[in-house]
């Protein structure tokens, strides 16, 4: 047996605060610069920062970390006494917001280490934050088999570097009670072992809380979901990814749950005075697909530069589901439900049509004029799924973009690069 | 050799000979792409089960429609072939979660290639949803429902009841097969194996595209015959072969050019396929689900130590010199298995090559000088 990867804590220690400061001094700069746009935004990266130093906490108060995959919704984990559940990607996931090159040491440790470039970046960045010795201490690693191939491998890889134990749940193919009922399994399974591991027992009372918590967040994205149909859309294209953010970090806490009211009655505000991000909406788009990370403002761009706003992109769709909270039965099962229903974990799994009626309810159901998808460089099963996006377009008659890019490393195509195709073709076919 | 000859025949082509025999006699071919969708079934219902494999194809314009140039080759060919009408003497297909790619292959397969023949009611479709966590008691239930899903529907589709009785004798046909292929196996232990990896390949491929009779009367002659013989006197060194989806002779025949004998492997057209047996015992549902859910893994299973440890087992008892591995371009399952068996190897000391190739043949001066240097290396 090799020798594991241990907490670093002066590298943990540096890494987190820079990234802390990085995300305070995002804040101060939006708020100088004052675009209504990022009001929510702004609201957002305060529970980031939040985050970041409740982990900060944790690590000190020697609490037993875990690490969730993203599509492990925290909310869960927070019935346990003395756990403090922390989002693995979570290099992966702020590093190129706050510095388009943030993630690439972190990729290229990755590939030295010799995962091939075709990885998926969210588990480069992962597994390379993970070998830089960055990571915060971990008692358990717990994963679903899910969104894709890079993602199952990745953890697989994981069990082999870290001494704690590292559990994957086995995510249904198909979606219907047998699935359920597999995956409420799984996460039994993944209760008792955090049970186990972390020397806890789960307090349904507190879990009950956080649920009720997380309720609320999903009922208000519903909500804020259905206003971004109306004309003008009243909040920006990219807020659709800082709520999954705000989602895989804070669903189940109070700020978690007061920042989506904020966002809910922003929205009704505005469009109780018609007003939007634009206040002419020339073209309607979606983004179906994850949005390049480094460069978020692509969205702010569409609109200033060609009146374009994003009714809806694909981390912005809120597909989640409620949970009943009355028992650990009715809880454990709708967790399962849900996770089977956020972003990603639904439309990539299973058969096409998963990842097409989601793709055609937006198309049809925002108003939609015109769509981008990004295709995902290392996004397999999102590559063989384009001879599907564009019949499904051509029927319709909407101008389809299918973007390449990586969606966290701007190496392989650029921002410039990006922004010149999306002209290209708003000019030659979606304005023309 | 004859035999050798012979099933390098069985391998050339999409459609062969047995199989054209197969289908002159009014017998039906169900198509598949993984060894998720037990064999076993497939023969239960009277259909043979054939591996989809493109050895004919030259070009991807039609699959590209749906695909990109991103996507692994495998997968690219086998939709050109689907999309050409290359496989229309197929009365069926079962579609399976293998991996990402083949999922979406799957889906192109259902809902393009072969919707019209399906919708006519004179094609079989079909799809079992694998799981990944293999020793789980809820996993093994779903893939058994699977199963029992897919029984149901070769059951309508070919108007036949599949018993106990059937499933039972199908489980043997199959091992019996599977015996035999370790057999071949067996004798590739010794110092000089007389039979080299690429002969084996060519094998173990037209085991996977031919009627189990005709390949097993062929297979017993020739092992029959294969006593005394050195395959490769002059080689330098003995492999381990380890990846994904291989299914041409002619590559390892590149490696074994340069000296490099292949004396076992664990491909998916390999012993991977075929080397765990299916229990005779007890109820042959249950036998066959834990069989092929259990099985030696590829790296879609969340499996990775008890994989590692059969790779370990294969070197060891095969006594390999090394490891060389391989993945088609693209295919992400086995570039993160190639780093979990380069760290094991490096535990072990055990020296390993990993090579990048399309379905197709292409690129071999590159690797024979990789193959070359390899070799050296251990020398």
């Amino acid at each position: 047996m090799g020798s594991f990867i241990r907490f670093n804590r002066d590298r943990f220690t540096e890494t987190f605060t820079d990234q802390r400061i990085a995300v305070q001094n995002m804040i101060e700069a939006m708020e100088a610069i004052g675009d209504p746009r990022e009001i929510c935004v702004i609201e957002i990266m305060k529970t980031v920062d939040v985050f970041l130093q409740r982990m900060f906490e944790a690590v000190e108060q020697e609490k037993k970390i875990i690490w969730h995959e993203f599509l492990f919704f925290p909310e869960i984990f927070y019935g346990f006494p003395n756990v403090h559940p922390v989002m693995a990607e979570i290099v992966a996931g702020f590093m190129p917001i706050l510095d388009p090159e943030g993630l690439n040491p972190y990729v290229d440790a990755a590939e030295n280490f010799g995962l091939p470039p075709d990885i998926c970046p969210a588990d480069k960045g992962f597994l390379g934050a993970v070998l830089q010795e960055v990571m915060p201490p971990v008692s358990l690693a717990v994963a679903p088999t899910s969104p894709c191939d890079s993602a199952i491998t990745a953890y697989q890889i994981l069990e082999k570097l870290i001494e704690a134990p590292v559990l994957q749940c086995d995510v249904p193919y198909w979606q219907d009670a047998r699935g359920v009922e597999l995956y409420t399994h799984h996460i039994w399974k993944m209760i008792r072992r955090v049970e186990e591991v972390c020397h806890t027992r789960m307090d349904w009372d507190r879990c009950r809380e956080a649920i009720r918590l997380a309720n609320e967040c999903v009922e208000n994205f519903i909500e804020e979901n259905e206003m971004r149909k109306l004309s003008p859309c009243p909040h920006p294209g990219k807020l659709g990814f800082y709520q999954f953010m705000l989602t895989c970090l804070a669903t189940g806490t109070v700020e978690g749950r007061d920042v989506s009211r904020f966002i809910l009655e922003d929205s009704r505000r505005l469009a109780a005075q018609k007003k939007g991000a634009l206040a002419e909406e020339k073209v309607r788009l979606m983004m179906y697909n994850p949005d390049p990370f480094y460069d978020l403002g692509v969205h702010d761009w569409l609109e200033d530069e060609f009146g374009a706003v994003t009714a809806l992109s694909f981390f912005g769709h809120a597909t989640q589901t409620l949970i009943d909270p009355s028992t650990p039965e009715t809880i454990v099962r709708d967790y399962a439900w849900k996770m089977m229903n956020i972003c990603m974990a639904r439309q990539y799994r299973g058969p096409h049509e998963f990842f097409m009626d989601d793709f055609l309810s937006v198309l049809e159901g925002w108003n939609v004029d015109a769509v981008i998808v990004p295709a995902l460089i290392q996004c397999k099963h999102g590559q063989a799924t384009h001879g599907f996006v564009r019949e499904a377009c051509r029927e319709r008659g909407k101008p389809l973009l299918l973007l390449e890019f990586d969606p966290m490393d701007a190496r392989p195509v650029s921002q410039d690069k990006i922004h010149n195709t999306i002209a290209e073709w708003m000019e030659t076919q979606v304005l023309a | 050799m004859e035999e050798l000859e012979r099933f390098a025949e069985l391998g050339r082509d999409t459609l062969n000979p047995e199989m054209r025999s197969w289908k002159e006699a009014g017998g039906k071919i169900v198509g598949t792409f993984c060894t998720n969708v037990p064999e076993e079934l497939l023969l239960a219902a009277g259909v043979m089960p054939y591996r989809i494999r493109a050895p004919e194809s030259r070009d991807t314009s039609e699959a590209d429609r749906h695909t990109t140039y991103l996507n692994c080759t495998y997968c690219r060919h086998v939709v050109d072939e689907a999309l050409s009408g290359r496989y229309d003497f197929l009365d069926g297909f079962v579609g399976t979660n293998g991996c990402d790619q083949m999922r979406r292959v799957s889906d192109i397969f259902r809902a393009v290639a072969f919707r019209e023949a399906a919708a006519r009611g004179d094609f079989f479709l079909e799809y079992v949803g694998a799981p990944r966590v293999p020793f789980d008691p809820a996993s093994l239930a779903y893939y058994r429902h699977e199963l029992e899903r897919l029984k149901q529907g070769l059951e309508s589709h070919f108007r036949v009841q599949i018993t106990e009785e059937m499933l039972a004798a199908s489980i043997r046909k199959v091992n019996d097969s599977r015996r035999l292929l370790r057999d071949l196996y067996e004798l590739r232990k010794r110092p000089h194996p007389p039979v080299t990896g690429a002969e084996a390949l060519s094998i173990t491929v037209a085991s996977a595209v031919t009627p189990k009779e005709p390949f097993q009367r062929l297979l017993r002659s020739l092992l029959a015959r294969l006593d005394g013989r050195d395959a490769a006197p002059n080689h330098r060194k003995r492999l381990f072969l380890y990846g994904s989806e291989l299914d041409d002779p002619a590559w390892v025949q590149v490696i074994e050019d340069q000296g490099g004998l292949v004396v076992a492997d664990g491909l998916c057209f390999g012993a991977r396929m075929f080397w765990d047996l299916t229990d005779e015992g007890g109820d042959p549902m249950d036998a066959v689900a834990r069989r092929t859910h259990q099985r030696w893994s590829c790296p879609r299973m969340v499996d990775r130590a008890r994989r590692q440890e059969r790779v370990r087992e294969m070197v060891r008892d095969w006594n390999a010199d090394g490891i060389v591995g391989e993945r088609i371009v693209f295919c992400q399952l086995w570039g993160s298995e190639k780093v979990m068996t380069d760290l094991e190897a490096r535990e072990r000391g055990t020296p390993t090559l990993w090579l990048e190739r399309e379905y197709r043949l292409g690129g071999t001066g590159q690797m024979k000088t990789r193959v070359q240097a390899f070799l050296e290396s251990m020398e």
